[in-house]
């Protein structure tokens, strides 16, 4: 391999990943269906474990590419960021799914549930206590990484570790409140309609959260490791990005279901 | 359409490097320094492919992960043949 060429483009190396991680994701779903039919997780688990390798050294080896190999240039970034941009559109159509199902059932509730939404018998979340905590903290997220990413293109290294530090914080501190709501919720998501919406939006939402802080709970150590500089740095826009998402998918989420809904 | 299509491109592809100015060395932490020694590690032409340019932990984790991946393989290999063939009760 040479890192001088007579093109800006990045002719991507031979990788044994696509084919472990495609083996790892057929593994894991046929060990659902082993779990389903011989109540044996083994092959599940197994499964998880050759996907995460998998991904930790498939996303190891682009960072080498992009900070030490040099092979990330201008033309390469653009194809990145219109990658990040279609991933992030093809998760809003994924939430635009979920939004719709509840306002399907919410806008015109069925006899069966009491032609009333809440259906009978579903207490709730008061949307002003945890839930506007929850968004608070969100959007208090949101300024974090705002702050982290003005701070990188400044060249400032300390102020960027800090609103990077604080961003995880705060997303850790929303799983956790989110966690407790789950624990003391008054209905399920085999609850009618309601419970199925409910907790199938807010969990993926739960996910995405999980997700995002994992995604810049990792820009942080390349931070501390210096692999970020105020020009190069397209794998923490790609966080932040992400984490704007969740971030308006969330004020969605409690306009429309917790506060509207509820 | 097509210029509002550049546009677009434009902007958001000129989010870092707007701010393009040389940064004074005393202002540069120092660790960035300490990168170039990474940098001619994994530009070295010894033919290794970046998956096992690192170090020894490479070789380690790469053979880990096919292993299992060949495990995986066989696992579904013996599930789908006692799905395919039950057991005489």
């Amino acid at each position: 391999m040479s890192t001088h060429s007579n093109h800006p483009f990045h002719l991507v190396d031979y990788s044994p990943w696509p084919l472990t991680g495609a083996i790892g994701a057929m593994t894991t779903v046929s060990g659902m269906v082993k779990w389903f039919h011989q109540y044996d997780i083994s092959l599940f688990v197994l499964g998880n474990i050759i996907t995460i390798l998998t991904v930790y050294q498939w996303w190891r080896d682009v960072s080498r590419e992009g900070t030490y190999q040099g092979l990330h240039t201008y033309a390469v970034t653009i194809g990145l960021r219109w990658g990040m941009i279609l991933f992030i559109l093809s998760e809003v159509l994924f939430f635009v799914s979920f939004f719709w199902a509840f306002f399907h059932s919410s806008l015109s509730p069925a006899i069966e549930l009491g032609a009333s939404w809440p259906p009978m018998g579903i207490i709730s979340f008061n949307p002003f206590q945890i839930p506007l905590l929850n968004t608070a903290i969100l959007l208090a997220s949101g300024v974090t990484v705002t702050w982290a990413h003005h701070s990188l293109m400044e060249n400032n290294h300390s102020q960027t570790t800090q609103g990077l530090f604080f961003t995880v914080l705060l997303g850790i501190y929303f799983t956790i409140l989110q966690a407790y709501e789950y624990i003391e919720a008054p209905f399920t998501i085999a609850d009618s309609i309601y419970g199925s919406t409910f907790f199938m939006a807010t969990g993926f939402h739960g996910i995405h959260v999980l997700i995002g802080t994992t995604f810049l709970l990792v820009c942080l150590l390349r931070h501390l490791n210096n692999h970020f500089s105020k020009n190069h740095h397209f794998g923490f826009e790609a966080a932040a990005w992400y984490w704007h998402f969740v971030d308006v998918v969330w004020l969605f989420l409690y306009i429309t279901i917790y506060w509207w809904g509820g | 359409m097509m210029n509002l299509s550049r546009a677009v491109v434009r902007s958001f592809a000129t989010t870092a490097g707007r701010r393009s100015a040389a940064v004074p060395k005393d202002q540069i932490e120092k660790g960035y320094f300490e990168i170039r020694k990474v940098q001619e590690h994994f530009q070295k032409k010894d033919g290794k492919p970046v998956f096992l340019k690192g170090s020894v932990v490479d070789n380690v984790l790469y053979r880990v992960t096919v292993a299992l991946a060949l495990v995986g393989i066989g696992g579904m290999g013996k599930l789908f043949y006692e799905l395919s063939v039950p057991k005489k009760e």
